[in-house]
């Protein structure tokens, strides 16, 4: 099972920090205060979207093939998304 | 949602561009002639009126005037407010699919008695005495005008989404601008009917 990557705090729904990394290997865990990569706050179907974006060298057409919508339905999911990345982006800068 | 639903309730999410417009055009051109076997005008973008025989180029310059209108006007209004990169093709290719219902307005012309009913009204107009027509004639009228009234809200419901999905304008604001576009187009259309098509033909 593939665990979620919690985003938001269930206590007051403040956007998540890292706070250790570990390594897999030999166990070695750094601490700190690690924001997330914007990508990182979106949801999976977004970050999938993203992947499959990239993996179509950016082709709204392949992309519409791929996943049997319309371009319009694909260029209005990707005009959603990079709104989603400005605001993560924004909220980003915006935390202390 | 299954794609039957879809394909009925909002099918530009899988169609659009050249299929779609392909799709319409192909419906318009049998909306012609439907509506010229069966007496049926559409002339202008919300106007279906059923009435006497005109030539079939009649039938068909109605229907491609009041769609290139509202093409037109509802791609001018997504280049104004969307900031999306929208393209007329998209705009062109929904408008058309989401006119294609008025493919069956025609039928309801088959059992309307609208001609019984015609006459009736406009000899209740002038002050003639001419006989009621009778119940099941007026009953079938009704449901004709039901059926058309219901093809005509189903249409506009199509023609608000393809115009949403087409220039990625949502709520209350798209809907705002397309009540404004589907007006300004019900307008222009009507003009051009009364004037152009009287006029060449």
């Amino acid at each position: 099972m593939i665990k979620q990557l919690p985003l938001i705090c269930p206590s007051c729904s403040h956007g998540l920090a890292v706070k250790s990394l570990i390594c897999e290997r030999c166990s070695t865990t750094i601490e700190g205060l690690f924001t997330l990569p914007a990508i990182t706050r979106l949801s999976a179907d977004e970050q999938q979207f993203i992947l499959d974006f990239v993996k179509a060298s950016g082709s709204l057409k392949e992309m519409a093939k791929h996943l049997n919508l319309s371009y319009p339905t694909v260029r209005n999911m990707l005009d959603d998304l990079i709104k989603r990345i400005t605001v993560a982006e924004k909220s980003h800068t915006l935390q202390p | 949602m299954n794609k039957t639903r879809q394909l009925l309730t909002n099918p530009f999410v899988t169609i659009a561009g050249a299929k779609a417009l392909i799709y319409g055009l192909a419906a318009l051109v049998l909306t012609s002639i439907t509506g010229y076997f069966w007496q049926t005008r559409f002339d202008g973008v919300l106007d279906i009126h059923f009435g006497i025989q005109h030539p079939y180029h009649i039938y068909l310059f109605d229907l491609v005037i009041s769609y290139v209108t509202l093409a037109l006007v509802l791609y001018l209004a997504g280049l104004i407010f969307s900031r999306s990169g929208i393209r007329m093709i998209d705009v062109a290719g929904t408008v058309a699919l989401a006119r294609a219902p008025l493919l069956l307005a025609p039928l309801a012309n088959t059992f309307s008695h609208s001609e019984a009913m015609s006459e009736y009204m406009s000899g209740m107009f002038a002050g003639d005495e001419i006989a009621p027509p009778e119940f099941w004639q007026s009953a079938l009228f009704g449901l004709s005008t039901l059926i058309i009234i219901a093809l005509t809200i189903y249409v506009i419901i199509l023609s608000y989404r393809a115009f949403s999905i087409s220039v990625n304008l949502k709520g209350n604001r798209a809907v705002l601008i397309f009540i404004m576009g589907i007006l300004v187009s019900e307008v222009v259309s009507k003009i051009l009917i009364h004037n152009f098509i009287h006029t060449i033909f």
